[in-house]
C-alpha cells in the first residue's frame, strides 16, 4: 500500500462522517432518547394497592384459650375465692366464680356462721396453673379445664371447670375437685394443639359422659352391685364415701341387731347443665360435672339417736337428738376419665371435692 | 457545522445525564407511602381487618390516634366479630389507593358503647398507650410468621369504650421503587454525550489536518513557483526538470513536452528539481514515475492507467490541486 492510498482512504472517512443526513440522524436519536425518557417518567403511575393478604390457613382449628390466657384466668379464681372465704362473702366470688361452686360456698358459709369450725372444710384451688386444656371450639359457650395447684402447700392439685358463656362474658370456674391420688392420669394434648370439647352425649367413647356420670352416681349410691360389669374402676372417693357410711352404719346400730336402731343411705344424682368435657390425647376424655347427694338416718320408730357431743353438724342441726331421721345434704365436684371406644378400658374417677351444704334432723 | 453538531450533541447528552440524576434524587419517587383513614363516627371500636398491615409490605407503622389513651387488642378473628356482634363499629377494610384506607361501617345502629373493652377473657394480647399509638408492622409480621404462623389477626382498637375507638388511622410502608426511566437518561445521556464527545475530537482533528494540509500545499505551490522561476532562469537540465513536474500538474501535452525533454542528464542533478524533490516526496515520487515513464516514452500508457493516483489528473490528487 503506497502513502498515497494511505492518504486517500483518511480522506474517505472524513468526507462520510460529515454527510447532512448523518447529522440529522444523531439529533433525532438524541432527541429521541431524551423524549423517551420523559414519556417515561410521565407515564410511570404506581400500581393499585392489592387486596390484603390473607396468610395462612390452618389446616386444624387452634385452642381459643392460650396457655398464657388461662393462666391470668386461674389466679383471679384463687383470688376471688380467697376474697370470699375471707369475708364470708359470697357475692365477692363474682364474676369468676360462678354456678355450683359459688352456691357450694354460700351455703357453707352459712354454715360457719352457726359452726365456726366449718371454716376448716374450705377447700381453695390455688393460683398456679399446672396443666391448662383449651377447647379448640370456638362455638359459646366454651369450657377449659385447667390441673391447678392446691392452696396448701405441698397440697394435691385440683382439676378447676370453667365456661365462657357467651362472647361478652368472662370464664368463670363452676367447679374444682381435688386429683385423686395414687390414680394414674390421662395425657392430655398439648396446650398448643388444644382439645376437642365434648358434649354429654359425645361418642367415641367407651360411654358417653351422661353414661358415665349416671353409673359413677349410682355406684356412689348402691355400691358396686350398681356395676355389674364393672364398668367403673375403684378410686379413693368412693371407698371413701363407702367406708365413712359403714362407719357411721356400725355407729348407729352399735349394741343391737344389724340396721335395728336405723339405716342410713346417701342418693347421689347428676346435676344438670354443668359439664365439661375435653378429649384426651388418646381419643378418650376427661369429664367434669356435680354430683348432688344426701346422706339420711332414718331412724326406727321409737328408737332414739343422741350424739354424746356437739359436732358440727348438730351444731347447725341445733340438737343431738334424732327421733326420726338425721339428714346431711352435700354437693361434690367429680372429674372422670372415660377410655376411647377403641381403647377400652373402665371409666376412671380421677378426682372429688365434696362440700357439706346443709344438715337437718328431727 | 461539525463541531456544533458536536457540542450540541455533548450538551444533550449532559441534560440527559443531570435529567437522570434528577430522577434519582429531587424527582425520585417517595420512600414510604402513607395511606390514611380519618373516622367520624366510628363507634366505640375501630377494627383493622386481616392483613390490611400488610398491603403495602411486611415493614412500615401503623399510627392511631384517639381521644384518649389506645388500646391495640388482639385475638382470634371470629372472636373479636363475636364481641362486636350488636356493637356499632367501623372495620379498616384495605387501601383504596395508597393514600387511603377503606373503612366499612358496620351496625350503625348497633350499641354505642361497650363496657371495660380492654377486660375481655378472649383477647390475646392489649396493649394500652396515650395517643398517638404507634404499632411497628414488622414486629407485629414476625409474631404471626415463622415459628408463631398462624392465620393473619384482626386489630382491634378501642379507647373507654365511649369515646370513638379511633380518630384517625395511618398506615406506613416502606416504598422501595425508584424512576424506571432513570437508566435510560444514564445510558442515553451518556452514549449521546460519547458520540458528540468523539465527533468534537474528529472535527478537531480533521481541522487540524486541514490546516496542515493548508500549510503543506502553500510552501509546496511557493516552492514550484520558485522552480518555474529557477527554471526560468536555471540550466537547460534544471528547466527540463521542472518543466516536466510543470507539465504534469498542468495535464497538459506530456508527450510533446517528454519528447522534448533531455534524457542524457539526471534531472536530480539540476539544483531546483533537487530542492524541489526533498519538499514533496510524494509528489517527487509520483512526478519522477510520471516523467520517467514519459521519458521511456510511455507517457500515454502511464495515462490510460486509472490504478495510479499520480498519474490520472482526474483522481484525488486533482481535488488536492483544487483546494
Amino acid at each position: 500500500m503506497t502513502p498515497q492510498t494511505l492518504r486517500g482512504t483518511a480522506r474517505k472517512d472524513t468526507v462520510m462522517s460529515t454527510r447532512p443526513v448523518g447529522r440529522r440522524g444523531l439529533l433525532l436519536g438524541a432527541g429521541g432518547v431524551l423524549a423517551t425518557g420523559l414519556l417515561a417518567a410521565c407515564g410511570s403511575e404506581p400500581s393499585a394497592p392489592p387486596a390484603p393478604p390473607t396468610g395462612k390457613q390452618l389446616a386444624e382449628p387452634t385452642p381459643v384459650q392460650t396457655t398464657e390466657q388461662i393462666e391470668e384466668i386461674v389466679p383471679e379464681v384463687n383470688a376471688a375465692v380467697v376474697a370470699a372465704d375471707e369475708a364470708k362473702d359470697a357475692a365477692k366470688l363474682a364474676p369468676r366464680v360462678s354456678g355450683s361452686a359459688a352456691e357450694f360456698r354460700k351455703a357453707v358459709y352459712g354454715l360457719i356462721e352457726k359452726a365456726p369450725e366449718w371454716a376448716e372444710d374450705l377447700k381453695v384451688p390455688g393460683a398456679g396453673t399446672i396443666v391448662p386444656m383449651s377447647s379448640v371450639s370456638a362455638e359459646f359457650p366454651r369450657v377449659a379445664i385447667a390441673l391447678v395447684e392446691d392452696s396448701v402447700q405441698d397440697g394435691v392439685p385440683y382439676f378447676l371447670a370453667m365456661q365462657q358463656k357467651d362472647a361478652k362474658s368472662g370464664y368463670t370456674a363452676w367447679g374444682w375437685a381435688q386429683q385423686a391420688v395414687g390414680v394414674d392420669m390421662p395425657t392430655v394434648p398439648n396446650a398448643v394443639v388444644g382439645s376437642e370439647a365434648l358434649t354429654a352425649d359425645a361418642e367415641g367413647l367407651v360411654m358417653t359422659p351422661a353414661q358415665a356420670l349416671e353409673l359413677y352416681a349410682k355406684v356412689l349410691t348402691d355400691g358396686d352391685a350398681a356395676d355389674p360389669d364393672d364398668k367403673l374402676a375403684a378410686n379413693p372417693f368412693q371407698t371413701g364415701t363407702h367406708e365413712r357410711i359403714q362407719a357411721e352404719r356400725k355407729e348407729l346400730n352399735k349394741g343391737v341387731e344389724w340396721d335395728e336402731a336405723g339405716t342410713i343411705r346417701e342418693t347421689y344424682s347428676v346435676r344438670d347443665g354443668e359439664l365439661a368435657g375435653l378429649r384426651t390425647e388418646d381419643g378418650g376424655a376427661i369429664v367434669m360435672a356435680t354430683l348432688m347427694s344426701s346422706r339420711k338416718v332414718a331412724i326406727k320408730d321409737g328408737a332414739t339417736m343422741r350424739y354424746a357431743e356437739d359436732n358440727k353438724y348438730t351444731k347447725v342441726i341445733g340438737t343431738r337428738e334424732f327421733t326420726k331421721q338425721y339428714v346431711r345434704e352435700f354437693g361434690t365436684h367429680v372429674a372422670l376419665y372415660i377410655p376411647s371406644a377403641d381403647a377400652g378400658g373402665q371409666v376412671q374417677p380421677i378426682g372429688a371435692t365434696q362440700t357439706a351444704l346443709a344438715a337437718s334432723g328431727e | 457545522m461539525q463541531r456544533l453538531l458536536a457540542v450540541l450533541l455533548v450538551l444533550i447528552g449532559l441534560i440527559g445525564l443531570v435529567l437522570g440524576r434528577l430522577g434519582e434524587t429531587t424527582w425520585a419517587p417517595e420512600t414510604e407511602t402513607t395511606a390514611t383513614a380519618t373516622l367520624e363516627d366510628p363507634g366505640p371500636a375501630v377494627v383493622i381487618d386481616p392483613g390490611v398491615l400488610y398491603v403495602g409490605g411486611e415493614k412500615g407503622e401503623v399510627v392511631i390516634e384517639g381521644a384518649s389513651d389506645v388500646s391495640v387488642i388482639t385475638a382470634s378473628n371470629s372472636d373479636i366479630d363475636a364481641y362486636l356482634e350488636g356493637v356499632h363499629h367501623t372495620r379498616v377494610t384495605g387501601a383504596s389507593d395508597w393514600s387511603t384506607l377503606s373503612t366499612e361501617d358496620v351496625e350503625p345502629d348497633g350499641a354505642a358503647e361497650i363496657s371495660d373493652p380492654t377486660g375481655s377473657d378472649l383477647w390475646r394480647s392489649v396493649d394500652t398507650s396515650a395517643s398517638p399509638y404507634t404499632l411497628d408492622i414488622g414486629e407485629f409480621w414476625a409474631a404471626e410468621n415463622g415459628e408463631n404462623e398462624q392465620v393473619y389477626r384482626s386489630l382491634l382498637i378501642v379507647t373507654d369504650g365511649t369515646a370513638a375507638g379511633a380518630d384517625k388511622i395511618s398506615i406506613t410502608w416502606p416504598v422501595d421503587d425508584e424512576n424506571e426511566w432513570v437508566p435510560y437518561a444514564y445510558a442515553g445521556g451518556a452514549a449521546i454525550a460519547v458520540i458528540g464527545l468523539v465527533l468534537l475530537v474528529v472535527s478537531i482533528g480533521r481541522r487540524g489536518d486541514e490546516d496542515e494540509g493548508e500549510l503543506l500545499e502553500e510552501p509546496q505551490e511557493a516552492r514550484s513557483s520558485a522552480a518555474r522561476t529557477s527554471l526560468a532562469t536555471g540550466g537547460a537540465a534544471a528547466g527540463a526538470a521542472a518543466g516536466g513536474l510543470s507539465q504534469d500538474r498542468d495535464g497538459s501535452n506530456a508527450d510533446a513536452d517528454s519528447s522534448d525533454a533531455p534524457r542524457a542528464e539526471d534531472p536530480l542533478d539540476a539544483p531546483g528539481a533537487r530542492e524541489v524533490g526533498e519538499q514533496s516526496v510524494w509528489s517527487i515520487g509520483d512526478r519522477a514515475d510520471d516523467a520517467g515513464t514519459g521519458a521511456d516514452g510511455t507517457a500515454s500508457d502511464a495515462g490510460s492507467d486509472g490504478g495510479s493516483p499520480g498519474a490520472d489528473p482526474s483522481g484525488d490528487d486533482a481535488d488536492q490541486e483544487r483546494r
